[in-house]
């Protein structure tokens, strides 16, 4: 009863804040945040409960003034956060997704319990304030993250974009031939390489042909026409002539001494001819003289002193002949003998093998390129599976990197809407719909309740300790446990008698209840006067409710 | 208290005019005593009805259910000591203040009002003699002083007026050995006498608490039979329990329930009972009822 009457009074004054849907529907410009309602304000009421906040709100209203002296800094923040009261308004809404019937929170309200109505109030307006400061921040920030992050994001996708573009370029550069884009081309131009070639080869083998023909055919004919004389008579070419005029010779030399004029003039001509035909050369006759010169030298030494005159002689020859050595020059050989063809079927064969030898020469050279062509194809195309592989990798990673970039662009592009949304206050957002009052009666206690919580459980532990002491209660009571459990007769039960002193004693005792309960019948009403409700005013409220209970 | 003064004054004046006869002839065994006995040795106290009254004592004027109860302890006891010839009767409790003395001085009482019957009241609580204060009287000398100087016992007897047949032998000075003197050869001897001297006599002696003290212990085995008082709501169970058990060898003939609540009072009309309702907690409110009532004697 005591605690309900002195029980300091507590103030509470409560804002009812509501979260507002954003304006724009979201189907058209979809906010960045999409975290659940409370579950913001919930990591609001977090920044908002920070010691420091706390702590400055109360200060600056003087909060908790009798426990600052002896109570820590944690322990007044530990007291002002369970004075703050946040509850969730909730509706039930259907989620639009799962088609169930969940829990929105669409508002909250927002309480301040404290001793003075005024300062309360003030604390609640401040606390209101902070929330909804606290959740613009948070909104803006979270908006402008977001935007920050897709922009970075974006920009390092680009730089990467960039970068396999370039990799790309060098790679097809480095590969130019063996990409597989020129796949086919590179195998068209070998089946067409090839085709040439056999081309060529055929040629070739046909030209051979012809050739070895043409040779058979050379071999046939003179290169020099038969000459005629004058008398008609075909002339013999000088080789004809040198060998008859060499077997006339070898004739005349074995019939007649060397002096003969026959064997003279045989010689001479002989001489002539191989001139002419080139077998002998002068050089060669000096040559030949010289190494003779020298052999009978050598035998004229042995035979002879130094000074004989045929040495003498010899020596003086061998000197001449080998300064006439030195001094003619040699002559090429061939053209001792070159004498012109004039044979014309010779010369037209001959013509024809030099052309055919030409073609032959032309149509070498081009299989040799041909054949390098090929071999390069080949190894172009071999080499394309690989390339292929590098290159689709390259061609992946770039493609990769687009789409994420092309991904990022458009949300990037979002978030600058939805950050547009918040600058514009068109998103969802905290709105005040009951600003706190100045509470006017105090919230707590709840001094009735105290008291008939009080009297109710006085009355119950008074009938329970009565129960508990009959229960407890091992004294001598019953007249029939008496005689079974002491096992004696009981012989009498004598009554109580009173006296006058006790007459006395129970009129004393009676009066001092009816005294006791008068006065605090009496006590009661005038607190309740005092405390809880004018008695007036309630007599007029029963007299209302007792006409109602009769009117209805 | 006026009256208290007369009385003793007259007491002393009789002790003195009863003078040297002291030790008076003992009766003859078995002699014919007549039923109205002179106490002629014996000094008369005057007692007033009213005192009693609000003392408790019965004086046999007002019927109430008090006396009747009484009356019928009376009538049970007098069965068994009829029964087994005895006529020494030892009145104690398992505690103290249970209500032993005033029993003692009722039955007493009650004995005395029976024709044909004379009842001597020896005090044998030598540690706190209190059987005069319920009669407002104040001897000089008692029980203590035959034992401790050889008194002699008619000099110390004393004869409440109004009350026939009833001899009281006050306990005198608080003796602070008194277990040892109850079991002297003295007492028992004195006891002996006691019990032979007048045969139509009962005697009655109230004696200490039975397990406070080793007196009653000692001093039970001279007696013929033994009375247990027991105080309703006040003793424990098991206190009586062991109060039977000690006075096992002697010849319990019952117990007395006392104070009780549960009996019918002497408040009510004869013939008159409440009305009984059958209610389980009318039984737990009279249990209430009763509850109050002792605690409210208690504080008092």
């Amino acid at each position: 009863m005591l605690a309900a009457l002195l029980w300091p009074p507590t103030y509470r004054s409560s804002a009812t804040i509501l979260i507002e849907e954003q304006g724009i529907p979201a189907d058209l410009v979809r906010s960045t945040i999409t975290t659940y309602a409370w579950q913001r304000i919930q990591t609001i009421s977090q920044r908002v409960m920070s010691r420091t906040n706390l702590l400055e709100i109360a200060d600056k209203y003087k909060l908790y003034q009798s426990k600052r002296a002896f109570e820590t800094n944690e322990e007044i923040v530990e007291r002002m956060r369970t004075d703050i009261k946040l509850e969730p308004v909730s509706a039930e809404v259907m989620d639009p997704r799962t088609g169930r019937p969940t829990a929105a929170t669409i508002a909250f309200t927002l309480s301040f319990d404290g001793e003075s109505p005024a300062v309360t109030q003030k604390v609640a307006n401040e606390l209101t304030t902070l929330y909804l400061n606290e959740n613009i921040k948070s909104r803006t920030e979270r908006v402008t993250e977001t935007y920050d992050f897709l922009t970075s994001e974006a920009d390092k996708l680009s730089q990467q974009i960039a970068e396999l573009e370039s990799q790309q370029a060098t790679f097809k550069e480095k590969n130019v031939n063996r990409l597989p884009e020129l796949k086919d081309f590179n195998m068209q131009q070998m089946d067409r390489t090839e085709t040439q070639l056999r081309d060529v080869q055929n040629e070739l083998r046909s030209l051979e042909e012809r050739k070895v023909y043409l040779d058979a055919q050379l071999s046939q004919v003179q290169p020099s026409g038969p000459v005629f004389s004058s008398d008609g008579q075909p002339v013999l070419n000088k080789e004809a002539r040198l060998k008859s005029t060499k077997t006339e010779y070898a004739v005349a030399s074995a019939r007649y001494s060397p002096e003969h004029p026959d064997v003279i003039r045989l010689k001479r001509e002989m001489e002539g001819l191989e001139k002419q035909t080139g077998t002998v050369s002068g050089r060669q006759e000096e040559a030949k003289q010289l190494s003779q010169l020298r052999g009978e030298l050598a035998a004229a030494r042995e035979k002879y002193s130094a000074d004989h005159p045929d040495v003498v002689r010899l020596s003086r020859q061998i000197e001449t002949l080998e300064s006439n050595l030195k001094a003619t020059p040699e002559l090429p050989e061939t053209s001792a003998a070159a004498e012109k063809p004039d044979n014309p079927a010779y010369i037209s064969l001959k013509t024809q093998l030099e052309g055919i030898e030409v073609g032959m020469r032309v149509a070498n050279a081009k299989r040799d390129q041909l054949q390098a062509k090929l071999e390069g194809y080949e190894k172009r195309i071999v080499q394309t599976p690989q390339v292929e592989r590098e290159y689709l990798n390259l061609k992946r990673d770039y493609e990769n990197a687009q789409i994420k970039y092309k991904d990022i662009k458009a949300k990037q592009m979002e978030a600058q809407v939805g950050q547009e949304m918040e600058k514009e206050r068109k998103g969802e957002r905290f709105s005040l719909i009951d600003p706190p009052q100045l509470p006017e009666e105090p919230f707590k206690p709840n001094r009735p309740a105290i008291i008939f919580l009080g009297l109710v459980l006085a009355v119950g532990s008074g009938l329970g300790y009565a129960a508990v002491a009959e229960s407890m209660d091992s004294t001598v009571r019953n007249m029939r446990s008496v005689s079974t459990t002491l096992n004696t007769v009981l012989l009498s039960v004598i009554p109580y008698k009173e006296n006058r002193e006790d007459i006395v004693k129970k009129a004393k005792t009676k009066k001092m209840i009816v005294t006791t309960v008068a006065v605090s019948i009496v006590v009661v009403v005038i607190l309740a006067h005092l405390l809880w409700t004018p008695l007036d005013i309630l007599w007029f409220k029963g007299i209302r409710k007792a006409e109602g209970i009769i009117g209805g | 208290m006026e009256r208290i003064k007369e009385a003793l004054e007259r007491a002393r004046q009789e002790r003195q005019h009863a003078g040297g006869g002291a030790n008076g002839t003992p009766m003859p065994r078995g002699g014919v005593v007549p039923a109205q006995i002179a106490y002629t040795q014996t000094r008369h106290a005057e007692v007033s009805s009213e005192f009693l009254r609000e003392k408790r004592v019965i004086t046999g004027r007002d019927p109430d259910t008090f006396t009747d109860a009484y009356g019928i302890l009376r009538t049970q006891v007098l069965q068994r000591l009829r029964e087994n010839n005895w006529n020494v009767l030892a009145v104690t409790s398992p505690g103290g203040h249970e209500g032993k003395t005033l029993t003692t001085i009722n039955l007493a009482i009650s004995l005395a009002m029976e024709v044909g019957y004379t009842v001597l009241l020896v005090d044998a609580d030598l540690r706190h003699p209190d059987v005069h204060t319920y009669f407002g009287l104040e001897p000089e000398y008692g029980l203590s002083d035959y034992l401790v100087s050889d008194k002699p016992i008619s000099e110390l007897l004393l004869k409440p007026a109004g009350i026939q047949g009833l001899v009281i032998l006050p306990g005198g000075k608080p003796l602070p050995n008194s277990a040892e003197m109850l079991n002297s050869p003295k007492m028992s001897r004195l006891v002996e006498e006691f019990k032979t001297r007048y045969p139509s006599r009962i005697v009655l002696f109230d004696l200490p608490p039975l397990l406070a003290t080793a007196d009653a212990i000692s001093f039970a085995p001279y007696v013929d039979a033994a009375l247990l008082v027991l105080e309703e709501g006040k003793t424990p169970m098991h206190d009586a329990q062991r109060a039977t058990e000690l006075l096992k060898d002697t010849h319990l003939i019952g117990v007395v329930l006392n104070k009780s609540l549960s009996a019918p009072n002497d408040d009510k009309q004869p013939g008159w009972k409440p009305p009984q309702w059958n209610i389980p907690w009318s039984a737990g409110v009279g249990k209430i009822r009763q509850w109050i009532g002792r605690l409210a004697r208690r504080k008092g």
